[in-house]
């Protein structure tokens, strides 16, 4: 049954674990649409996990994810593509061996992308304007296990704006390992697909001057449960927060 | 020995390395996608000999033997997509943790059911299709026409594979899935569908391999079984999940058997690839054109 709410995504006592290990625990969060959440906290605290859980790289052990009002926890990972749920990774998941541009070309293939023989101009035209966006333009014809640690995450997140419809983005560190100049055009690209596009984020970063010209809320997961929500400037000085992070 | 006795031997040579490579090829597409290995390639080999066998003397006749090759191609490509889905798959669904167990037992219990399927179906007797070409020549050379028509249709269809995995939106999901299987599937395609792609093609082209080599190797339920090691000793030498590295090995393969056979002795030619494959585990251990894995 529909449940007509504004919020785009929601857990409800989400809980994975890995034999005796409790990775998250009954989690339960809620994102508006077109907001940009930041997912702070620890080393191991259970970011990482909740990103795989959402984006369906891992099944849950219980509870519920819901986007939109709809159940989506049983759908496998390129189900929740087409539903709009684009997910990137800390170390960038390119094809090493393709070209930028047939990297770029990926979602496309796609059933929920539409018929892509008629639309083939049109689909390598936008890859092109994507990869123009990013400043990687003058990279496509390069193999993208010759590009940089920094341009692959570049190539990686351009390639999830390909998807349509784009409803929901999941960054795990975009920031990790990236110069200023790539972290630049990674948070303008972020900030201008969100205002012009409506594009809702959540992004897991250790960097905080980031997170808090990004993130409108945080929230802080530790030992699996998300312990604070707010403001960075609100969660930074809850005592639990502070105690996660340098330890009783 | 003189040069166009030497020369005769090498063109031999390439010629049964080419068609080696094919079976090889097929084992590698499918590792490369599915990462697991098909221990029962040398059973499709085997399917696709029967079926060509059969559409050539009771259908096709011996003129039209080269529309055999498609069609057995086809059988088993479907034959292999049947065997995916319900065997293979489960596999990849929910969270298996020994997979390779897996899928080892698994293939080769599918090797003892289909030799033993064959066996029951036709009997152990061996058959042999009509030759598909007469004996011709490579500029002075002789060469026997059905090694030469084998070499031809190899070659169509390895360009024919190039082609699709490189310019067509398949290819492009096939050659993503080889490289990233979780980044293919958060880029929104259907892994389990490429898959079950990738390992009809694959075993496809064993048909294509037996179905081509029928007249030469002849048609019995066993004889996958020396295909099926020529084509693992390709891949130890070529490098596991290296196309190019297949097709290069399979050459070197075929090449060192006929100069072993000529120069040294024809009773030890399974030997002569053997001694290879060892030399390349001592020298390379991760083959011609392998590489050290790193999964991130």
């Amino acid at each position: 049954m529909r449940n007509h709410s504004s919020k785009l995504l929601k857990t409800e006592n989400l809980t994975k674990r890995f034999g005796g290990l409790t990775a998250v625990n009954s989690l339960s969060i809620s994102i508006e649409e077109g907001e940009i959440r930041g997912i702070i906290g620890p080393n191991g605290s259970g970011k990482t996990t909740l990103m795989n859980l959402i984006s369906g790289i891992y099944k849950a052990t219980s509870g519920q994810i819901y986007l939109n009002g709809s159940r989506i926890d049983h759908l496998k990972p390129n189900v929740r593509t087409a539903k709009g749920i684009i997910r990137t990774f800390q170390i960038p998941k390119v094809f090493r061996n393709m070209t930028v541009l047939e990297n770029m070309l990926v979602p496309a293939l796609s059933d929920s992308q539409g018929d892509r023989y008629k639309r083939q101009r049109e689909i390598v035209y936008e890859a092109e304007e994507l990869l123009a966006f990013v400043q990687l333009d003058h990279m496509k014809a390069q193999l993208a296990k010759n590009l940089s640690g920094g341009q692959n995450m570049l190539l990686q997140i351009a390639r999830g704006f390909m998807v349509d419809p784009l409803r929901l983005y999941l960054m795990d560190e975009p920031f990790a390992g990236v110069n200023p100049k790539i972290k630049s055009v990674i948070m303008e690209s972020i900030i201008q697909m969100n205002r012009e596009k409506g594009v809702t984020f959540i992004i897991v970063s250790h960097e905080m001057p980031s997170v808090r010209r990004l993130c409108n809320r945080v929230s802080m997961i530790h030992e699996g449960s998300c312990i604070a929500e707010g403001s960075l400037e609100e969660v930074a000085n809850i005592p639990a927060v502070i105690e996660a992070y340098i330890g009783g | 020995m003189d040069s166009i006795l030497f020369t005769q031997y090498l063109i031999a040579g390439i010629v049964i390395g080419i068609m080696y490579a094919l079976m090889a090829i097929g084992i590698t597409f499918i590792y490369s996608i599915m990462k697991m290995i098909n221990w029962s390639m040398g059973e499709y080999y085997m399917m696709g000999s029967y079926l060509q066998y059969f559409l050539v003397v009771y259908i096709f006749g011996a003129h039209l033997w080269f529309l055999g090759i498609p069609v057995s191609m086809a059988v088993v490509f479907c034959v292999g997509m049947i065997i995916q889905r319900y065997l293979l798959r489960p596999m990849f669904v929910g969270e298996m943790e020994r997979k390779d167990e897996y899928a080892t037992v698994i293939t080769i219990a599918c090797m003892v059911f289909f030799r033993n399927l064959a066996i029951f179906l036709v009997g152990p007797n061996q058959f042999a299709p009509p030759d598909y070409a007469a004996p011709t020549h490579i500029g002075p050379l002789p060469v026997s026409g059905n090694r030469f028509v084998a070499l031809i249709g190899t070659l169509v269809i390895l360009v024919l594979f190039y082609l699709i995995v490189k310019k067509t939106w398949v290819g492009k999901a096939l050659r993503g899935s080889s490289q990233n299987r979780i980044g293919i599937q958060t880029a929104g395609i259907n892994i389990l569908r490429v898959d079950q792609i990738a390992f009809g093609v694959g075993v496809s082209l064993a048909a294509a391999a037996g179905a081509l080599l029928a007249p030469i190797f002849l048609v019995w339920p066993e004889n996958g079984a020396v295909a099926t090691m020529k084509g693992f000793e390709i891949i130890v030498i070529g490098g596991l999940g290296s196309i190019p590295g297949s097709l290069v090995a399979g050459l070197l393969l075929g090449i060192v058997e006929s100069l072993g056979s000529v120069f040294i002795s024809p009773s030890f030619k399974d030997v002569y690839g053997f001694i290879l494959v060892l030399a390349i585990l001592v020298i390379r251990p991760t083959g011609l054109f392998g590489e050290r894995q790193r999964v991130a």
